[in-house]
């Protein structure tokens, strides 16, 4: 296991009520599986509670505890020996688990306001399994999404009814402690690992957790404050033809300086025979720094900041991307975020470059169920020269 | 409330237009920017004939406007390169309906853009996977019977 909790987690906050008209806001709200905000509880790494020591998808024993003790809601006050028991685990304990073994379902729904109109969107239906034997690690998600995340396809079924989709699935070995090669498709190790895959520094740099996953060979490494992890990408084995696969590596290093502190850089260069937007060879890279800091008690600051650069058409393009978020946590299980983006694919022409702020609510209700509502102004990806506008969402999201 | 009121009221979704097109007109593969815009990445505002002609016809950023617009294109037989094909039946056999620009996967080329996903389906795949729930919820039944 990762040692990468250092220094005791923050006290449990006190309970709070919330307002009638607050609640009824609340329950129009919307979504998340990867949370950076964790560093406020002092967590600048990821291992403690997923079975990807990066952090998103399938939860330890511990992070299923940890869900319950810190990220959601608390109604009744608790002792300093309050344990989650069974509602913790998978189906809250009805199907006994041997301990190398960890399964979840995720089930994760948008719905889009639009004039006359509510648009749903199935965004994650996965059923995920973890492996944890000895030096023997793995991970594997099946699901099913409505539409969208074509890379993560298993099936090609253009017209209704969806595609089944398989995120994530390798098998690694732990060698020595703290040290973990793997291999399968996975999520790229690249900046803050985010379920917020609507960042633009995640789409734009293909690095998000819906369908930036790359088949590859990866070595994770944590030494105290330090964790570091590298992967040469063989690319997208579930897109075809083969001159459409990317290859190249991505590779990520972060610092914590203190327990509320880490401070990071990231790099990826891919290259293409035929890059999917373009029809055209392509070499793309994506160079930056990110941080994590929690100033103070329930905030949580993040910030990536990066250069990109695309020969894509024989483009030669230099841009840049980047955000600042703050996710401010009132009361326990109750989130406020505020984000601000930018993004421009080509610094050298006159587009004026892709803006975006949104307002998040997001509330952990009560165990394994959250729900967040979404305000945003600007353009849904990086399209500079697009003009901005309002757009909003509201998701739930339940695991088992 | 003024969060509310904002999403209930003035709020949409932009489109992802490449793959609203795919589905709207069930192509084998996506389109690429270039089938609106100069821009390669698809940046600044249309400028081909076909993202012309749909912004004509009602297309904004808003994915809602993305059926009303190729309904209209139908209607007013638009055929962008003048070829005789139609823009959204062009686009339908793979083809870019612009004067310039290379097609995007002819139905029987061998060139192709990039297909997803590793076997082809005849029918949603939904239900492979509610038997999966289904079994193993009925695993958890059985295993709770036992137990008790």
């Amino acid at each position: 296991m990762y040692t990468l909790l250092r220094g005791a987690v923050a006290a449990v906050p006190t309970p709070r009520l919330f307002s009638l008209p607050l609640i009824l806001l609340l329950l129009w709200s919307a979504p998340a599986s990867a949370y950076p905000f964790m560093i406020e509880h002092s967590y600048t790494g990821c291992g403690e509670c997923h079975t990807d020591p990066s952090g998103g998808g399938v939860l330890t024993n511990y992070g299923r505890g940890q869900g319950v003790i810190l990220l959601s809601s608390v109604y009744k006050k608790r002792d300093g020996e309050f344990e989650p028991g069974k509602s913790k685990d998978f189906l809250f304990g009805a199907i006994p688990l041997p301990k190398q073994l960890a399964l979840q379902a995720d089930i994760r729904a948008m719905l889009i306001p639009q004039p006359g109109k509510v648009r749903l969107l199935g965004m994650q239906n996965d059923l995920e399994a973890g492996l944890d034997a000895g030096p023997v690690r793995g991970q594997a998600s099946i699901g099913w999404v409505s539409e969208g995340g074509q890379r993560a396809w298993l099936t090609r079924n253009a017209g209704a009814g969806g595609n089944l989709v398989s995120r994530v699935h390798w098998l690694g070995i732990e060698p020595a402690k703290d040290l973990l090669i793997r291999a399968g498709r996975m999520n790229l190790p690249f900046g803050i690992r985010s379920e917020q895959h609507m960042l633009m520094a995640r789409s734009f740099t293909g690095t998000d957790t819906n369908k930036g996953q790359e088949y590859g060979l990866d070595v994770f490494v944590d030494r105290g404050k330090v964790r570091a992890e590298v992967m040469g990408i063989a690319g997208d084995l579930q897109v075809s033809p083969d001159a459409y696969r990317q290859r190249g590596y991505s590779a990520m290093v972060g610092w914590g300086i203190t327990h509320k502190l880490e401070l990071g850089l990231s790099s990826k260069i891919t290259h293409a025979a035929l890059d999917e937007a373009t029809r055209t060879p392509a070499t793309k890279q994506a160079h930056e720094v990110f941080g994590r800091w929690s100033p103070a008690s329930s905030l949580a600051l993040l910030s990536e900041v990066g250069l990109t650069a695309s020969d894509a058409s024989g483009s030669n393009a230099l841009g840049t991307v980047g955000y600042l978020q703050a996710d401010f946590e009132p009361a326990q299980g109750f989130h406020v975020v505020g984000t601000g983006e930018w993004c421009d694919d080509n610094l050298s022409d006159t587009a004026t470059t892709t803006t975006r702020g949104w307002l998040g609510l997001q509330w952990f209700a009560v165990a394994h169920f959250d729900v967040r509502a979404d305000a945003m102004y600007g353009t849904l990806y990086c399209t500079p020269g697009v003009p901005s506008t309002f757009l909003g969402m509201i998701q739930a999201h339940a695991y088992l | 409330m003024l969060l509310y009121a904002l999403i209930t009221s003035s709020a949409f979704a932009m489109s992802n237009f490449p793959a609203d097109l795919q589905t709207d007109l069930g192509m084998q593969c996506t389109a690429t920017c270039d089938l609106c815009h100069s821009s390669p990445s698809g940046s600044g505002v249309p400028t081909e004939p076909f993202g012309i002609a749909m912004v004509d016809r009602g297309l904004t950023v808003d994915a809602a406007t993305v059926a009303g617009a190729l309904d209209a294109m139908v209607a007013d037989a638009v055929d962008s390169d003048g070829d005789g094909i139609i823009d959204t039946e062009a686009l339908a056999q793979g083809l870019n309906p612009n004067p310039t620009g290379a097609d995007y996967c002819p139905v029987g080329s061998s060139i192709t853009g990039p297909v997803y996903g590793c076997a082809s389906v005849s029918a949603s795949p939904v239900s492979g996977l509610a038997g999966l729930l289904i079994g193993l919820v009925a695993l958890a039944d059985r295993r709770r019977r036992a137990a008790a």
